[in-house]
């Protein structure tokens, strides 16, 4: 029912046919078949670089790919800010990307990440309390990794886009991931990395985003934390300091202020609701992970473990799954 | 030798068997007649009791009888029921020594139990099982039980008069009336030199051993987390010298298990310590749970009334860990085997100990963690989301400050916290109406019956459920945790600071 000339497979594919024979896909008609068939069933759409729907910031990176498989909306006027850091994030850096990712969505920006643990899977779930995220995957769009985020990545879909160059049913290779990042990268107007170790994955968007002209912005960690010596390495390089959206927006150059007005009287109220003692108690907790044993230090455990419910309710503290504690503000 | 009286061709004798925990009633028939000369055994004996017949013998003969040379018929009845354990040797001699007329019993010791093994030179040493068996004789309406001289003590405790022997003449002197053998008065004294490891040994750690003083005040569940060397094992190992002394109904319960896996043969009587069970990880399910041929009671069930320490729970493997959930849920295992289902009770405290992470740093300042996060994440799954909602308690350990470890003051020692942990644990009896119930076994209505709140305690629960995202069942268990709290503190009512104060020993996933 098909014939397999590249022009019927490239307007089926709505992609232009010189895109197409130079993308080097070469599919027999069943093949082919089978392939949109699927596309159709699991409801995921191309865009090809000839369609105008394609991300114009991702026209003029180095190598664009000739095709982009996405599920949810990918028309988008506002900017678009990369959040990403590590896998193994601290409960205290998710805390502090969930935050970012909440008020930039809130203010009209688009949050986009890895979906991958720690860090992007909290920028993405901060996000989505307030706007639009999109998730960039290094895997077919019906295989999502990691598995544990498969719920969120419906969330995604439905309320922003989840997007990869690879096709469907690409397996989740290691090799994908470093060219994924080239298009976090390449998608975005500046990459925000929240907590990079020496070595991390997060780094490497970061080259892509000077490779590409974006702005490169960092969140600084407690100075002796390992989760945040990438971070501190591209501060020194010369990286933006953020502490807070309102710096990402400000770097971005747009005027968000109305947007944020309402923000920053969080902190004031969740201070009050602590007694002196408990803020007394607040400020003997660092911001790196603690054990229970060195906050409690020689005083009566019973005094203080209630006081750490009630900073744990505040949010200024935060319980990883390990039961260790670190402070948030 | 001693010339026999005239032959009584068929006599019986009364002892019993134990299935599972629990003894029944065993007649052993024993006819001799003119024939080939002989003994044979029937009625369902297993290799221990056909063994018999040889042991019997040589133990008659060396006892200084002379056995005439008859066809001897053993008949264990009733003979549908499986009879595997080497405690019929001394009914099955003494019914052939009664049997081929070598000794008269006296018509008012008819109705007396025996057990016993004999050795070849005719004494008797001791069985497993006396207290089941003891227990059992007593529900038939026995006049009383021989037994050995080691299992007299424990038999005892069953209540009725227990006459102790040291070998097959003493027995059959005894049923013949010619030298009485008086029932012990009185059950031995309990032991009460406890010579438990103390927590004054425990330096620092002032989070966990509150949270150990509090799982023992409300017999929680407990789990800690910590990296090797932080001290889990050595506190856990601590945990009985803070757990009250058991009450006699305990006792009985606790020795019928161990009696029957052997541990009172060497004598001693009741069990009156506390179970602690430490199984290793490489234990098979029915080590742990229960089974084996004949079915035997696990480290579940001996470990019940007293406390399972599962050191490194994480590494026993995903099926043991399954089976533990039904007992923790119901307090008793039934195991069911080809034509036989048995119910063993099992009520015990769990206390468990993990690494943070498989390569066991996870989070310490000293070494750094290089666990991928796949790995971290197969590593907590090992613990199920059922099984942790079973354990209460939940609290990391950290390896000792430099502080801690040049403290030289002394910690507190056990005793000061078993006071403690006795006055909250009468609260809770005197509460609950029952002198073996605690916190942690309060069901839903009693926990919203027990756990009543004023509004402005209710409103920051409502604060916790949300902050915390407890479900209904995390809710539930932070309640009990802060009834604990609070019958430590002498607190009527449930307050603010005991529900914050539980709300810190949750399990945190992230």
């Amino acid at each position: 029912m098909l014939d397999a000339t590249p022009l019927t497979a490239s307007r089926l594919l709505r992609m232009d046919q010189k895109v197409f024979e130079s993308s080097g896909v070469a599919l027999s008609s069943r093949e082919l078949e089978v392939q949109l068939q699927h596309l159709k069933d699991t409801g995921i759409q191309v865009v090809t670089r000839a369609d105008h729907d394609f991300p114009t910031t991702l026209r003029d990176i180095y190598d664009p790919p000739a095709a982009l498989y996405f599920r949810g909306t990918i028309r988008c006027d506002g900017p678009r800010v990369a959040m990403v850091g590590s896998r193994r994030a601290t409960p205290a850096g998710r805390a502090i990307a969930q935050e970012m990712a909440h008020e930039l969505a809130a203010a009209g920006i688009t949050v986009v990440s890895g979906l991958a643990r720690g860090i992007d899977g909290a920028a993405h779930e901060g996000a989505l309390t307030a706007g639009v995220t999109w998730a960039i995957l290094g895997s077919g769009l019906d295989r999502i990794y990691p598995f544990e985020h498969l719920a969120l990545s419906e969330q995604v879909a439905s309320d922003g886009a989840l997007l990869s160059e690879y096709p469907p049913n690409t397996p989740p290779l290691p090799l994908h991931f470093p060219a994924r990042n080239r298009l976090i990268s390449g998608l975005s107007d500046a990459v925000v990395i929240v907590e990079a170790a020496a070595r991390s994955g997060a780094l490497i968007t970061a080259d892509f985003a000077l490779e590409h002209g974006r702005d490169v912005l960092a969140v600084p960690g407690p100075v002796r934390s390992r989760a945040s010596v990438g971070c501190h390495r591209l501060l020194q390089q010369g990286a933006g300091l953020v502490t807070s959206a309102q710096d990402i927006i400000a770097a971005l150059g747009y005027d968000f202020s109305e947007q944020l007005k309402s923000r920053n009287t969080k902190e004031g109220s969740s201070l009050e609701a602590i007694d002196a003692a408990g803020r007394e108690l607040l400020e003997t907790i660092p911001f790196e992970p603690t054990s229970l044993d060195s906050i409690v230090g020689d005083r009566v455990a019973t005094s203080v473990l209630p006081r750490l419910s009630e900073l744990e309710l505040a949010g200024l503290i935060i319980r990883n799954a390990g039961g260790l504690i670190s402070r948030l503000r | 030798m001693r010339a026999g009286c005239a032959p009584a061709l068929l006599e019986e004798v009364k002892s019993g068997v134990v299935v599972g925990i629990l003894g029944h009633e065993v007649v052993v028939e024993v006819h001799c007649s003119h024939g080939l000369p002989g003994m044979r055994l029937v009625g369902l004996a297993g290799a221990a009791v056909r063994e018999a017949g040889e042991r019997v013998r040589s133990a008659l003969v060396n006892s200084g009888f002379t056995l005439p040379p008859r066809k001897i018929v053993v008949n264990l009845a009733p003979a549908d029921l499986p009879k595997t354990a080497p405690h019929f040797d001394l009914p099955i001699a003494i019914g052939v020594a009664l049997s081929l007329g070598l000794e008269q019993r006296l018509d008012r010791f008819r109705n007396y139990w025996m057990i016993g093994e004999v050795s070849l030179t005719g004494a008797v040493s001791p069985v497993c099982g006396a207290l089941p068996l003891a227990l059992a004789a007593a529900e038939a309406g026995a006049a009383g039980i021989i037994t050995p001289k080691a299992n007299a003590d424990e038999a005892m405790a069953a209540g009725l008069p227990v006459i102790p022997v040291g070998d097959i003449n003493e027995a059959l002197l005894f049923l013949s009336g010619k030298r009485p053998i008086a029932s012990p008065l009185a059950e031995a004294p309990r032991s009460s030199s406890r010579t438990l490891l103390d927590f004054s040994d425990i330096r620092g750690q002032a989070p966990a051993r509150r949270a150990i003083e509090v799982a023992a005040a409300g017999r929680h569940n407990l789990l800690m987390t910590g990296p090797p060397g932080s001290g889990k094992s050595m506190m856990a190992k601590r945990l009985p010298s803070i757990l009250p002394e058991m009450s006699r109904t305990e006792a009985l319960e606790v020795t019928r298990v161990h009696s029957v896996r052997g541990r009172t043969r060497a004598g001693g009587g009741l069990v009156t310590e506390r179970p602690f069970r430490a199984p290793h990880h490489t234990i098979s399910a029915a080590g742990l749970v229960g089974g084996g041929h004949p079915l035997a009671p696990g480290e579940l069930s001996l470990g019940h009334r007293g406390v399972l320490f599962l050191d490194e729970m994480a590494q026993f493997g995903p099926r043991l860990l399954q089976t533990l959930r039904q007992p923790l849920e119901s307090k008793e295992v039934t195991i069911a085997r080809a034509g036989l289902s048995l119910t063993f009770p099992a009520d015990f405290m769990l206390i468990g100990t993990r690494n943070p992470c498989p390569f066991g740093y996870h989070g310490d300042d000293l070494k750094d963690c290089t666990c991928s996060p796949g790995k971290l994440e197969a590593y907590h799954s090992r613990l199920s989301g059922p099984l942790l909602d079973r354990i209460d308690i939940h609290v990391r350990v950290a390896r000792l400050r430099r502080d801690e470890m040049l403290n030289e003051r002394p910690a507190e020692p056990s005793n000061l916290m078993l006071a403690r942990v006795v006055r909250a644990r009468n609260q809770q009896f005197a509460r609950l109406d029952s002198l073996m119930r605690t916190n942690a076994d309060m069901n839903p209505t009693e926990v919203r019956e027990y756990c009543q709140l004023e509004s402005e305690t209710k409103a920051w629960l409502g604060r916790a459920i949300e902050g915390f995202s407890l479900t209904a069942r995390g809710c539930d268990r932070l309640l009990k945790v802060a009834r604990t709290v609070a019958d430590l503190a002498g607190a009527d009512m449930v307050a603010i600071e005991h529900l914050a104060e539980a709300a810190q020993y949750r399990a945190v996933v992230s």
